[in-house]
């Protein structure tokens, strides 16, 4: 029974982390097209 | 993640290890506290930078700086994790807790510095990232690896790494590396020393017992209180220089100069003192020194807001129109 429960605990953890990767990784890919938009519009005026 | 790592006890210690993790031990890796003021410092060289920055990059090369400092640590939690078990200040980190494993802590520590310097040669300025991707590896490479465990001047060179966020911060702007920012890099560098000596005066016992051979272990109180006077004797003067050099004002001159004279009186009462009392007096004031100066240094950047603010006229008769 314990087993189960450190089992289902250490799943919710890893679930935690993944999700939290997930949004770094979106966050990051939404930083990289700001800062493209912004140098573009630094060359372009 | 496989199934045979979620089957996770450790034999030796009972704890639970590496999935265990919660998103808060990662976060510990980066050492959020000491990131504040790297974070701090950062700002405020981007600031009192000649020059205008995007303030989207702006963000952008503040977060890098934190991220890379924050790897850095990660890192140094990994290659320390023996010693950190030992200490009393530091063994309930994740590594030494058994929360994370090394391989995850190191993965994480070389992925998020890679990803920093790369972002912030991208969108800022390749100088910005190069002095960045030096300041990790020589945190890592020079202080952590080399300097800590064999000589009692470990926190004085591996100092650097702590003092280039402002310079990096500075390059952000310019493009460049000149004598303004590096006389905010010799600021961090001279405070460094008494700042760590004097935790390290009532850390000594912890310090022995894991051999770092920090200066109170090798060379014993007195001396550390003599050089901690000797650096806090040189940083004074060289707080003032960016009032000299025209990089802030008369104001942050007139602060840096009260409030060096308060962080010199404490060297001396550590100096006199028997005991530990004011070198925990000091390390507490080291920390507010240092964030007031560069505090003061971002309001009253160059050509002296603060001071053109409420002291115009009085300054303008003062020092002879």
């Amino acid at each position: 029974m314990l087993e189960k429960e450190e089992r289902s605990e250490v799943h919710r953890r890893q679930k935690a982390k993944n999700w939290t990767l997930l949004a770094a990784l979106v966050a990051f890919i939404v930083l990289v097209y700001f800062v493209s938009i912004v140098r573009m519009g630094m060359y372009s005026g | 993640m496989t199934d045979t790592s979620i089957d996770i006890k450790a034999e030796t210690t009972g704890v639970v290890l590496a999935d265990g993790a919660r998103v808060g031990d990662f976060i510990a890796l980066l050492k959020p506290r000491v990131m504040s003021l790297v974070v701090f410092t950062g700002l405020a060289g981007l600031i009192a930078a000649p020059g205008h920055l995007h303030p989207f990059l702006a963000a952008v090369a503040v977060l890098c700086i934190a991220v890379s400092a924050g790897a850095a640590g990660a890192i140094n939690m990994w290659y320390d994790r023996d010693i950190d078990a030992i200490m009393e200040r530091t063994k309930s980190r994740p590594l030494p807790m058994g929360r994370v494993s090394p391989d995850e802590a190191l993965s994480f520590g070389v992925t998020l510095t890679l990803f920093s310097v790369m972002l912030m040669g991208l969108a800022v300025n390749w100088t910005a990232a190069v002095l960045l991707a030096f300041a990790s590896g020589f945190y890592v490479f020079v202080y952590t690896m080399w300097l800590k465990r064999s000589t009692p001047h470990n926190i004085v060179i591996g100092g650097a790494a702590g003092a280039f966020p402002p310079m990096i911060g500075w390059a952000a702007v310019t493009g460049s590396v000149d004598l303004q920012s590096s006389i905010l890099f010799l600021i961090i560098f001279m405070w460094t020393p008494p700042h760590f000596w004097a935790l390290a005066l009532f850390r000594e016992g912890d310090y022995a017992k894991a051999g770092v051979p920090m200066l109170p272990v090798v060379a014993g109180i007195a001396a550390t209180k003599r050089q901690m006077l000797l650096y806090t004797l040189v940083l004074v003067p060289i707080t003032l220089l960016p009032s000299v050099l025209g990089t802030a004002g008369i104001v942050y001159g007139l602060a840096a100069t009260l409030l060096g004279l308060r962080f010199l009186h404490l060297a001396v009462k550590v100096l006199r003192d028997d005991g530990v009392r004011y070198a925990k007096q000091m390390f507490g004031f080291s920390i507010v020194y240092l964030f007031a100066l560069f505090a003061l240094l971002m309001l009253d950047r160059a050509p002296g807001v603060l001071s053109n603010l409420g002291f115009n006229g009085s300054m303008q008769i003062g020092l002879g129109g």
